[in-house]
């Protein structure tokens, strides 16, 4: 493509009238000033007031800002103990003791912005540039299935290579394919979109092709600095295209909506309030709260000074603060850590109430199919910045990944069922405020993680597998939920099923 | 329940009369009253999907939770799901066909987001 067309292609991409129709009396909902004084007058909550706000979350009613404000400056040591361990309490009663896992896969590093942080920007000339095309994507699909994964996150760069047609033909060319394993075949059952923000009508081309998730993050909800990391000439520098783009999915017919922020950009606990923020106008204007919530921290990327010399990082300490804090804010929203994080890190947060995680991840543009020529002998297995956005911390493997969680009691949900029967938008925003949700959770996660074991899992994680599952089953029939109805029946069916080899069954 | 055969027969003039009448109403309005006298005479939950690809979007309907086994696929862009499924295979075929008969123009509408 010419440097020509992609100008073009860059200067119809925002289109005005699809920011303006969300502001309201003319304005959008960063409020800075609301923000910082909300937060300057909230420095010094006391216990009861702390705990006031943990019963609050424990009823699965989203906290207003003063509430979180509050949470976040608590200082002692023993209300953050009470915080930790109620964040994973609400997790455990919205989701039950499942993590759901999915695998990013990089289609294209093309891209216009120029972002400070980013081992993709236009101006980092030592990255290599390449895009997918459908035989390679569908590679990429075959090998991470071969893993045993069944939900993807698909992201691409801003380009016009890359648009709204090319992402829609990645997500038709991957659920099409299908890879033998021990017991019939594996498929992605969920593809997710990491893109950037779109027009409605290239929405409803992913929507019409049957897209999972659709998430945006919004890097830094503080407006001067994220003015100073996205040149203002770039499609990016515009903030308010990039803070309505899940408004304009709504609109479009896309119901699962994932928000995030890039922590290290500017201070964190603005970033938490923004967050909130963002989940209340998505209340308010459509009735549905974001599906999930992304909180990634700054990794050094190829040649970003940014990226390691901020002087917002995030430390360790404070990562679990933040991270416990939006698990009580918006207790009905998923919260996904990710391989960015260190092993040992990741074991720590998943206990405050992340709901989703990735495992086996490869970052680079055909990272995976790379990766089986390394296993074949072909090739070293090294993290290559020079085709990567940023490192990873955690190159486990899923096996592995699983494997800890179950010896930790915490079983790996495939789990791709609630878009596939109309558990989305304000449906399973009931259903997850009910803790209604969590029990289809629990059901699905045995059903798909009795599917891993027979079909991917290695002998150590089958005998650790296998006591966990049995765990399980006993404790589906003896909750009087499950009694109700057919739906223990059912699910005793449907498990035998599995059992027989049967694939792809579920409540 | 009363009579199932009346009981279809009911459903066949709700569903005419909300075809033909209540055009003001939106088509979200119309499927939500077509759930609450499924479940007032055949005491069902029911609720309505627009599917694209493998999605299934919650559009109207009951807030209860049903299971998916039940998932009956109307039209190209429309189906229901039924936590059970109240009469015979010959007269649920009939209470779908009507149902069916009802998406098939409003189809063309745009659903409200």
């Amino acid at each position: 493509m010419s440097e020509l067309a992609v100008k073009e292609w860059v200067k119809q991409v925002i289109k005005q009238d699809e920011i303006d129709k969300y502001l309201i009396d003319g304005k959008d909902f960063i409020n800075e000033l609301e923000i910082t004084e909300t937060l300057q007058s909230n420095t010094e909550p006391d216990k009861k007031q702390v705990r006031d706000i943990l019963q609050k979350s424990l009823r699965i009613e989203r906290l207003e800002p003063a509430e979180t404000a509050a949470l976040l400056h608590v200082t002692d040591p023993e209300l953050w103990a009470e915080m930790y361990a109620t964040g994973l309490e609400v997790k455990r009663k919205v989701y039950d003791n499942r993590i759901v896992f999915f695998a990013p896969v990089y289609c294209s590093n093309l891209c216009v912005n120029n972002c400070a942080y980013c081992g993709f920007r236009l101006e980092n000339r030592s990255e290599k540039r390449r895009i997918l095309n459908m035989d390679e994507v569908k590679q990429e699909a075959e090998a991470v299935i071969s893993e045993g994964h069944k939900r993807m996150i698909v992201v691409y760069g801003e380009h016009a290579s890359s648009d709204a047609d090319y992402m829609a033909e990645t997500i038709k060319a991957i659920y099409t394919v299908k890879k033998k394993a021990r017991h019939g075949e594996g498929s992605i059952r969920r593809v997710n979109i990491n893109a950037a923000p779109m027009s409605i009508a290239d929405l409803k081309k992913l929507g019409d092709v049957g897209i999972g998730t659709y998430q945006v993050f919004q890097e830094t909800y503080h407006k001067q600095t994220y003015a100073s990391v996205h040149p203002e000439d770039t499609i990016k520098g515009n903030y308010r295209w990039r803070l309505y783009a899940l408004h304009r999915a709504m609109e479009a017919g896309i119901d699962d909506l994932a928000i995030g922020a890039l922590f290290g950009l500017y201070d964190w606990r603005f970033e938490v309030m923004g967050l909130l923020y963002h989940a209340i106008d998505m209340e308010r204007q459509f009735g549905i709260g974001p599906h999930t919530i992304s909180f990634p921290r700054m990794m050094p990327a190829a040649g970003s000074y940014l990226s390691t010399h901020s002087k917002y990082l995030v430390n360790d300490s404070d990562f679990k603060k933040l991270v416990t804090v939006l698990r009580l804010s918006v207790p009905y929203t998923g919260l996904i850590i990710t391989a960015r994080e260190s092993a040992q890190l990741r074991r720590e947060i998943i206990q405050v109430g992340c709901t989703q995680t990735d495992a086996s991840t490869k970052i680079g543009i055909g990272g995976y199919t790379e990766a089986l020529k390394v296993l074949n002998g072909f090739k070293r297995d090294d993290q290559d910045e020079s085709k990567q956005q940023f490192l990873l911390g955690d190159t486990r493997s899923l096996d592995d990944v699983i494997r800890e969680l179950a010896e930790m009691g915490m079983i790996t949900s495939f789990c791709t069922a609630g878009y596939r029967c109309g558990r989305t938008g304000d449906k399973i925003m009931g259903l997850l405020k009910s803790c209604t949700e969590g029990k289809f959770c629990k059901l699905n996660a045995v059903l798909t993680f009795r599917e891993y074991l027979d079909d991917y899992a290695s002998p150590e994680t089958k005998v650790v597998g296998e006591k966990l599952i049995r765990k399980e089953i006993e404790e589906i029939r003896n909750i009087p939920f499950f009694k109700k109805g057919n739906l223990l029946k059912n699910f005793e069916d449907y498990y035998h099923l599995t059992v027989q080899g049967k694939r792809d069954v579920y409540i | 329940m009363g009579n199932e055969m009346t009981d279809i027969g009911q459903l066949n003039d709700f569903i005419r009369q909300l075809a033909d009448s209540e055009s003001n109403k939106s088509f979200v309005a119309k499927l939500n009253k077509i759930t609450s006298e499924l479940s007032s005479l055949f005491q069902m939950n029911v609720y309505f999907c627009e599917i694209k690809g493998k999605r299934w979007s919650f559009i109207a309907g009951s807030e209860s939770a049903v299971l998916a086994s039940n998932r009956f696929q109307l039209t190209d862009r429309w189906g229901i799901i039924t936590d059970h499924i109240p009469v015979d295979d010959d007269k649920w075929t009939l209470i779908l066909g009507l149902i069916r008969t009802f998406l098939i123009d409003p189809e063309k509408m745009e659903v409200p987001s």
